[in-house]
């Protein structure tokens, strides 16, 4: 019920937002902060709850489900023992995670010598829902998932309304939670259409919530298309002079990757019998898929996920979209819907192509040979690339976002290196980048609304005219730049961390390992990321007022104080005891890590 | 066989009542006895009499009211086809039609789809001042015309059908007078319906010739047992499509919409673009489920060399030119009409998709045909509303190009968010019932293993979201010097909400409607 309501009281807000008066500002804006309060509350909760969560047992939901399913649609005893016959031998095979093995309802079937022909139309439903649960049922047990909704949505196609959080997920929903919050007390000064942003802007949580929470893939494809038109409409009607074409070219790139998920989907549902979206039931029959379905699985979902990253060469839309989109909308994208696209990768082409993330699949030379080269080389060109562009830029705002390139390529190296710190890095890397990033462009907002402009070289010193705001745009700098004792500092070390062990540790379990030289070809990375903040820093809060008119520039007013301290806050707390998220993420992604791991040992 | 049998006895003496007892004993009997499922035409004929006797007796200014007449014989007409049910499984006068759960289907969304028409028929100015009798009584009669195309399982039937609805289609696209555009619309119309429905007849007369019989079921028998060489086969399919094609608005058979729909009264186009498109997609259904369904026109010989045709290829390859000429078309379109004319075909380029995946896939699979008639009632409901705010821009400014709807947003928000939700659900994203409609024709093909054409549609979605943003675009994100609110009554307004409810039920809710069409009757005979 929880991941219901963080998911739809977003949704029932904003459809409350439309049916008020659209004079009447004040109320739209306390209904929709409330909401966001409200979400974020109980965003806080399952946090809470999913650590201390040992006494919510997902399998023994899963048998319910099960057993009702059997119960309330087969009658005859004999068949009733050969449908608790199949579930018995799809749990043994969980645990196995053979390779190539046929994990589809037609051959438990033949298993438990259920004959699908005899079957009335209800039963071999019946069958279909058993087999698909049972076959979740192991991934969601090994990956921690909790607080699970298992409901009926179009049975004609077996899509189910299937929630779930886990160490992955849950993480991102508090951020998305928090962010929201932060972003609407941004927005308090909206003064353009007010009733449409923020009914816009809770769509697109909605959305943001659904994409992390479903777990079944045609829902998770209704969500992430829902994130597209809010994101259209605030970064084309609120945002500056060429908007319409920065939200253009957001909507085509982010629509050819969705299309391709959805061949990828559909692929999927009809491979070998499935039919079903469910993504537990295909991660755990993964391991069972041929080698070339797996390569252009990982292909098409790659290329989707890539384009939300966004990944080199898929990036240039990211550029136009951040400058030009108002600068909450600007936090929205950097802080959450660049995750979409890496926890796509994380969810899907860790979990659906096991043998791609073994290096087992061969790819041509000039793709890297195998495709954790392929990741781990386009993750190098996204960290360096990223940085150099980041530093010739004299837009403030655009300088910022060539840095979130940048800092996604830590994720994709991370990945690569499939070792659990590598792993873990990547993931807490978002988390970070989705703080850090969301600073840095509030306080690109801040000074924006000032000064009317954003170009680097015009500004200077700004530390003296306004202390507070520089001591907060210090904190996020810093924790972008990756200064030990902020949050950056920690992801990233582990990212490296994993990629220096993982021509060591990987091979060992069968696993492709990472040449140490990529690791020295992304550090100059670091030294790039700090070169531009650094030189950012001082073009902007050192020296002399550069202008007579920043003599005016009042200080932080409170609105943005109690926007930006909290992020300042988190990056220290972060920075100081990571373990209050790594432990949280740790059981989930080391079974994902670990269950690639086992494909590779068999 | 019978048909033939009949025609001969007729051509030589005027045959008396007894003649026909004598030589086809319970002939009457029959027919009178198949009546009461014939109910619906027996309506709308008695209809389209009544409009235009009825529209005698009226004055020209009231003669608008007419459109309440005819509201009320579609009306009633819906009932008793809903009355009678979607469970019929039987011919009707000796095999010439057959009423079962599919032609019902197909009445009901022509009917539904007339129902709105009407309703924008009424609310045009244009026809201020003209007898609207004769209107009413040929839209009337296209509907019947249709009735037997959806229902026909006899080749002279359907294309008598055609035929039928072509005629009063031709009519009524220039209906105004001294209206050039209409005028040159329909006389386009005219000449490529007449080479259409030529090359149809060819066809249809080259399978008689195959295989001796005009019945359906008959011919996709006798081609299979006459093994048939495949050009003779290819040709006659072909000429068979370019029937279809037409009007259906398929590549290459598409030529004369853009003007005709440019030209037509907006309702009109409306009607032509969905009504007569989803009439051409049930006969074309009925014939390639019929032919290529069971058929499948390709047989393993004993030495196991296979012959046939493969008319999933053929069809998959005119689908995937019919979206792209479309959707490119419709690119560099400034009349919204015209712009929603190449929207059209592209969408028929979709539809043809699940004509490609007919072929049965593996168990459990929707069959394409289940897809196109869920596409159907999508489109109806988009389509048609985004004509009804296409209508209502052009009844308000007097303009039909894209710079009236600039700065909507602002002018009229109910009317500029309908027309977002209906583009959305055009380009097909959810939660509209485009989006679930093209997911399932993409999964008919991807089940039936033609991955290429699920991709050419894909491609072409990204294309179209082009065209279709860029109205989004005007009406929201540009600022329009004329700022007046556009006035709309309340009748009005409720007919436009009226249209958004069912786009998005079926983006969300689409499992009712999917099993519904999965339980239609579909006799082949």
């Amino acid at each position: 019920m929880l991941l219901t309501l963080v998911t739809f009281i977003p949704l029932i807000a904003a459809l409350v937002v439309l049916c008020i008066p659209k004079e009447q500002k004040d109320i739209i804006k306390w209904t929709s902060m409330g909401a966001a309060v409200v979400t974020f509350i109980i965003s806080c909760q399952l946090i809470m709850g999913y650590r201390s969560g040992g006494t919510d047992s997902v399998a023994e939901k899963f048998d319910g489900q099960i057993q009702s399913v059997i119960d309330d649609n087969v009658a005859d005893t004999a068949l009733k023992a050969s449908f608790q016959k199949g579930v018995q031998a799809i749990e043994a095979d969980n645990v196995d995670d053979a390779v190539g093995a046929d994990r589809g309802p037609v051959h438990y079937a033949e298993v438990a010598g259920i004959d699908l022909k005899s079957l009335d139309a209800a039963q071999s439903k019946a069958w279909h829902e058993t087999w698909e649960l049972s076959m979740a049922k192991g991934a969601a047990a090994s990956e921690h998932i909790r607080f699970v909704e298992f409901g009926h949505w179009i049975d004609g196609f077996n899509i189910r309304y299937f929630m779930g959080g886990d160490g992955l997920s849950l993480p991102l929903i508090w951020l998305t939670a928090l962010l929201s919050v932060l972003c609407l007390a941004y927005s308090w000064n909206i003064t353009k259409a007010t009733k449409a942003y923020f009914a816009l802007f809770l769509i697109l949580e909605t959305g943001l919530m659904g994409v992390f929470l479903a777990l079944d893939f045609f829902l998770f494809y209704v969500f992430w298309e829902i994130v597209l038109l809010p994101m259209y409409f605030l970064i084309g009607f609120w945002g500056g002079p060429r908007r319409i074409y920065a939200s253009i070219k957001f909507f085509i790139y982010t629509l050819v990757g969705s299309v391709l998920m959805l061949i990828c989907m559909l692929a999927l549902y009809f491979h070998n019998g499935f039919d079903t979206f469910n993504i537990l039931t295909l991660m755990e029959a993964a391991p069972g898929f041929s080698q070339t379905m797996q390569m252009w699985m990982f292909f098409g979902l790659f290329i989707a996920f890539a384009i939300k990253v966004p990944i080199f060469p898929f990036h240039t839309w990211l550029p136009d979209a951040h400058v030009q989109a108002p600068t909450a909308a600007s936090v929205i994208l950097a802080g959450v819907l660049l995750k979409m696209g890496g926890y796509g990768i994380f969810r899907f082409n860790l979990g659906l192509c096991p043998d791609a993330m073994t290096g087992a699949i061969q790819l041509p030379m000039w793709l890297g040979g195998n495709f954790i080269m392929f990741m781990a080389i386009l993750g190098v060109i996204n960290i360096v690339y990223g940085a150099l562009c980041a530093m010739a830029q004299k837009d403030f705002k655009s300088m910022v976002a060539y840095s979130s390139i940048s800092h996604m390529g830590y994720v994709l190296l991370g990945l690569a290196a499939m070792t659990d710190a590598g792993v873990q890095g990547a993931v807490l890397q978002m988390f970070n980048h989705g703080l850090s990033s969301a600073m840095m462009f509030l306080i690109v907002g801040v000074i924006y609304e000032r000064a009317h402009h954003r170009n680097l070289n015009k500004f200077g010193g700004i530390g003296a005219q306004m202390p507070y705001y520089t001591g907060l745009a210090t904190i996020g700098f810093f924790a972008s730049l990756g200064l030990p004792g902020l949050n950056g500092f920690i992801s990233e070390a582990l990212v490296f961390m994993g990629a220096w062990n993982s021509h060591t540790a990987s091979p060992a379990v069968g696993v492709f390992g990472l040449p140490t030289w990529i690791v020295f070809l992304a550090l100059p990375g670091i030294v790039l990321t700090a070169a531009y903040i650094l030189w950012a820093v001082q073009r902007v809060f050192m020296g002399p007022l550069k202008s007579e008119t920043y003599k005016t520039f009042k200080d932080l007013s409170f609105r943005e104080v109690f926007v930006l301290a909290p992020l300042g806050l988190l990056c220290i707390v972060f920075g100081v005891w990571p373990q209050l998220i790594l432990g949280f993420m740790n059981d989930t992604l080391n079974t994902l890590v670990s269950s690639v791991i086992a494909v590779a040992g068999n | 066989m019978m048909f033939f049998a009949l025609s001969k006895q007729a051509g030589q003496i005027a045959v008396t009542n007894a003649d026909v007892q004598e030589k086809f004993p319970g002939l009457v009997q029959e027919i009178t006895s198949n009546l009461g499922a014939f109910l619906p035409e027996l309506i709308l004929a008695v209809g389209v009499m009544w409009v235009i006797m009825a529209d005698l007796f009226t004055r020209r200014e009231r003669s608008r009211r007419m459109g309440f007449h005819a509201f009320a014989f579609v009306a009633v007409a819906l009932v008793s086809v809903i009355c009678h049910g979607f469970s019929g499984d039987q011919e009707l006068f000796r095999g010439m039609i057959v009423d079962d759960g599919f032609g019902a289907f197909f009445k009901v969304l022509l009917l539904v789809g007339t129902l709105i028409c009407i309703p924008m028929v009424m609310m045009t100015r244009s026809f201020d001042g003209r007898r609207m009798g004769e209107f009413y009584g040929l839209l009337l009669g296209s509907v019947l015309g249709m009735f037997l195309m959806v229902t026909a399982k006899n080749m002279i039937m359907f294309f008598l059908g055609i035929e039928f609805a072509s005629y009063t289609s031709y009519l009524l696209t220039g209906y105004l007078k001294g209206d050039r555009r209409g005028a040159e619309g329909a006389l386009k119309y005219v000449i490529y319906g007449s080479v259409a429905s030529g090359a149809m007849a060819y066809g249809l007369s080259l399978l008689y010739g195959l295989t001796g019989s005009l019945d359906m079921a008959d011919v996709a028998q006798g081609l299979i047992v006459s093994r048939t060489t495949d050009v003779t086969v290819l040709i006659a399919g072909l000429l068979c499509f370019a029937g279809f094609g037409y009007k259906i608005a398929a590549f290459p058979m598409h030529f004369w919409s853009p003007d005709v729909y440019e030209g037509a009264p907006i309702p009109f186009t409306a009607f032509l673009s969905v009504i007569s498109k989803a009439a051409g997609f049930a006969v074309l259904l009925r014939f390639a489920e019929g032919m290529v369904g069971t058929g499948n026109w390709e047989l393993t010989l004993s030495n196991g060399d296979v012959v046939g045709v493969d008319w999933p290829l053929v069809v998959g390859v005119i689908s995937a030119l019919t979206m792209t000429v479309g959707n490119f078309a419709a690119l560099f379109q400034r009349n919204l009409k015209r712009l929603l004319a190449y929207s059209s075909i592209a969408h028929a380029g979709y539809l043809l998709m699940g004509i490609a995946a007919l072929a049965p896939g593996a168990e459990n699979a929707i069959p394409g045909w289940q897809a196109i008639l869920f596409y159907l009632v999508a489109y109806l409901f988009m389509n048609l509303g985004a004509f009804l705010v296409v209508s209502i821009i052009a009844e308000k400014t007097g303009r039909e190009t894209l710079d009236a709807y600039r700065g909507l947003g602002s002018r009229s928000a109910l009317l500029s968010v309908a027309l977002g939700i209906f583009l959305i659900s055009l380009i097909g994203l959810p939660p509209t019932g485009g989006f679930t409609g093209k997911v399932q024709l993409i999964k008919a093909v991807v089940d039936d293993g033609q991955i290429w054409l699920a991709l050419v549609a894909v491609v072409n979605t990204v294309v179209s979201v082009y065209y279709y943003a860029r109205i989004i675009r005007l009406m929201f994100l540009e600022e329009s010097d004329d700022t007046s609110k556009v006035p709309l009554s309340a009748p009005v307004s409720a007919f436009v909400v009226l249209m958004i409810v069912p786009v998005l039920w079926l983006g969300v809710f689409f499992g009712s409607t999917v099993d519904f069409i999965r339980d239609l009757t579909l006799t082949l005979g």
